[in-house]
């Protein structure tokens, strides 16, 4: 090859490098191995090749050489590091174990909901009405603390009311309340959801007599006919 | 509370902080020097990245005045649990946008190159999670984990110590001194 042509050898890595970070953000956003994904997946096959043949000895250096097991070693001991993290960070994450150094532990359960957990006839599925414009992590924590204290039988849901607006209706649940508060506003309007849809709500307010049931210190549900 | 602010300004602050750490060691020749004396290359990353740390523990520390102040002039006095697991939070933070510093200054002997590279890791991770909402499904629960500030502020800002969040921190701090090490080690054999 041609000396001067060498030098534009890097320039088809770097198009492979731009594809592959176009072609992740592509099935990140379409889920789907599309025609515009496709386009992106044969480029970087084409920058790898035109590499290649614009620059073979340096190549075939890259793989079979001394920098290239060098580098492939670095790259093995990356993605075992990375293993070994990710590994760990499940386990934390799925073994949740939290110390609540507030007065009072007010970001814990109170004894009286972890009981009315613990007393759970069946399974129990919440549906959070949750616009993506808002963080879920606050009602995902709490959701995860009643499902870690209720032994498999709490589970819960989001809809996002702006993207299925037939379910919000159905729940009764106003543009105002998407508004403000999603998932309180269907919680708290749970009135109106059957016995059915909140089993869990119905047992507490059998056992205990309240018509509203204080999950924390902050949170209440409360049932009505 | 002084420590909400104090999260986004170690944010812009901490790549001008750390933008010379190994850059300046590889722009003067001093790396080769370095690395002819007797000791490991992750001894090295971890001692730049210790310095660092030590001048933020020290800012971290002036800065107590304000609770202690606060705990003098109100009644009943200051709850202490939230401030001991804010400051916890914020020294775990500081560490693992530290590491990140170190590793980017390991990359260039350009303090330029660095400081942009150290704040464009530290944006993704602090801005991954609103994409990660919008998605949905595990590469959004994935997205949403990998984001920095729901770690903090969900849990040691307000009073709690996670151990997910604690693993997330320490795990962010390893990844970033290991891919510094890993690169100042590369400069043997490239």
């Amino acid at each position: 090859m041609n000396k001067d042509f060498k030098k534009f050898a890097p320039a088809g890595l770097y198009l492979s490098l731009i594809a592959a970070a176009v072609s992740l953000g592509l099935y990140v956003v379409e889920r789907k191995i599309s025609l515009p994904l496709q386009i992106s997946l044969g480029i970087i096959v084409l920058g790898l090749a035109l590499t290649v043949f614009l620059d073979p000895q340096k190549a075939k250096e890259a793989i079979t050489g001394r920098q290239g097991r060098n580098s492939s070693n670095a790259f093995l001991m990356v993605v075992a590091v990375l293993g070994i993290l990710a590994v760990i960070n499940y386990l934390g994450y799925t073994n949740p174990k939290s110390w609540d150094l507030t007065e009072g532990q007010k970001n814990s359960l109170t004894p009286e909901t972890i009981e009315i957990l613990n007393k759970l006839p069946s399974k129990v599925t919440i549906t959070g009405f949750y616009s993506t414009r808002f963080s879920r992590e606050t009602a995902t924590q709490l959701f995860e603390k009643y499902k870690s204290a209720a032994n498999g039988n709490f589970d819960y849901k989001y809809i996002d009311p702006d993207a299925d607006p037939a379910a919000a209706q159905k729940a009764q649940i106003t543009a105002m309340e998407r508004w403000w508060y999603p998932w309180i506003a269907a919680v708290n309007r749970s009135r109106t959801l059957t016995r059915k849809k909140f089993p869990m709500l119905l047992s507490a307010w059998q056992i205990q007599g309240k018509k509203c049931v204080f999950f924390n210190r902050s949170w209440r549900i409360c049932i009505g006919r | 509370m002084v420590l909400s602010p104090m999260v986004t300004i170690f944010l812009f602050t901490t790549p001008a902080i750390t933008m010379r750490l190994l850059a300046d060691e590889q722009k003067t020749g001093t790396l080769e020097v370095l690395m002819t004396k007797p000791i490991r290359d992750w001894e090295l990353v971890v001692g730049k990245w210790l310095g660092a740390m030590l001048f933020y523990s020290v800012i971290l520390l002036i800065t107590w005045v304000y609770p202690l102040i606060l705990n003098i002039m109100i009644e009943p006095g200051l709850e202490w649990g939230p401030v001991i697991t804010g400051y916890l939070g914020l020294l775990l933070l500081v560490a693992s946008f530290v590491a990140v510093g170190v590793f980017a200054s390991s990359l260039f002997s350009n303090q330029i190159a660095v400081f942009f590279t150290t704040l464009g890791i530290l944006l993704v991770v602090w801005l991954i999670d609103l994409p990660g909402q919008a998605f949905g499904g595990a590469a959004g629960s994935v997205m949403q984990y990998l984001g920095v500030t729901g770690h903090y502020f969900n849990s040691f800002y307000s009073g709690m110590i996670e151990l997910k969040d604690l693993i997330y921190f320490l795990s962010l701090t390893i990844f970033a001194l290991f891919l510094g090490s890993a690169s100042i080690e590369s400069r043997r054999w490239r």
